[in-house]
């Protein structure tokens, strides 16, 4: 079981760097550039990374869960004041490209839905289980975390370069 | 809003390094610099408004 929830924690990992690469593709495909509410969804994923991250190399813990659910309702409140900000009919219209057929912005509150969600499984199987597990890493392990390190290192310098040292103010 | 990204990339040094309790502690502090950050958003974008 402890095996099966590691897995299931190296498999959030991966989807949550494949989202946050994803975007970051996207934004240089499409030659856009990211406003302050989506690096701080950004950075709601790469809590939430973070803190499965720790399972993986502390062991599965509740606190670790709490606060990958903590990072997950960062995500989620940005999401949401984006949503509601272009869901009023005086703000400026999307600036966005739709991806099949939503904005990005709601694609990041599909995702921290289906985040909390996971995160509450998790749990659920955290409490079945019985605690004996190998804290060394295989090659899957190392993977994500240098891949994490990447994304996180990736939008470092993006943010540095569209808002310097600043706080990204609108 | 880059600080945010480097105390994330300095909890990710630490966890290579098995610091538990530091990782912990700075991913809690950058969560709630990152709800700061959100309310500063939120009243920056008010202002304008107003």
């Amino acid at each position: 079981m402890v095996l099966f929830q590691r897995i299931l924690n190296l498999l959030f990992i991966f989807v949550l760097c494949g989202v946050l690469l994803g975007g970051y593709l996207y934004q240089f495909i499409e030659s856009l550039e990211p406003c302050p509410l989506c690096f701080l969804q950004r950075l709601g994923m790469i809590g939430i990374a973070v803190a499965l991250m720790m399972n993986l190399r502390f062991g599965i813990k509740a606190q670790h869960y709490g606060l990958a659910i903590l990072s997950t309702l960062l995500g989620y409140m940005v999401s949401l004041r984006q949503i509601s900000l272009h869901a009023c009919s005086d703000f400026p219209p999307p600036f966005l490209k739709a991806v099949f057929g939503l904005d990005l912005y709601v694609w990041g509150f599909i995702v921290f839905t289906c985040s909390v969600f996971a995160c509450a499984v998790l749990l659920i199987l955290y409490g079945c289980s019985k605690r004996q597990e190998s804290l060394s890493w295989g090659l899957m392990e190392k993977c994500a975390f240098w891949l994490l390190l990447l994304v996180a290192f990736g939008n470092l310098i993006n943010t540095l370069i569209d808002c310097g040292l600043t706080s990204c103010a609108p | 809003m880059a600080g945010l990204f480097v105390i994330y990339l300095v909890c990710l040094a630490l966890l290579l390094w098995q610091k538990e309790n530091k990782v912990f502690a700075l991913a809690i502090i950058n969560l709630i610099l990152c709800f700061l950050m959100l309310l500063h958003h939120a009243t920056g974008a008010l202002n304008i408004r107003l």
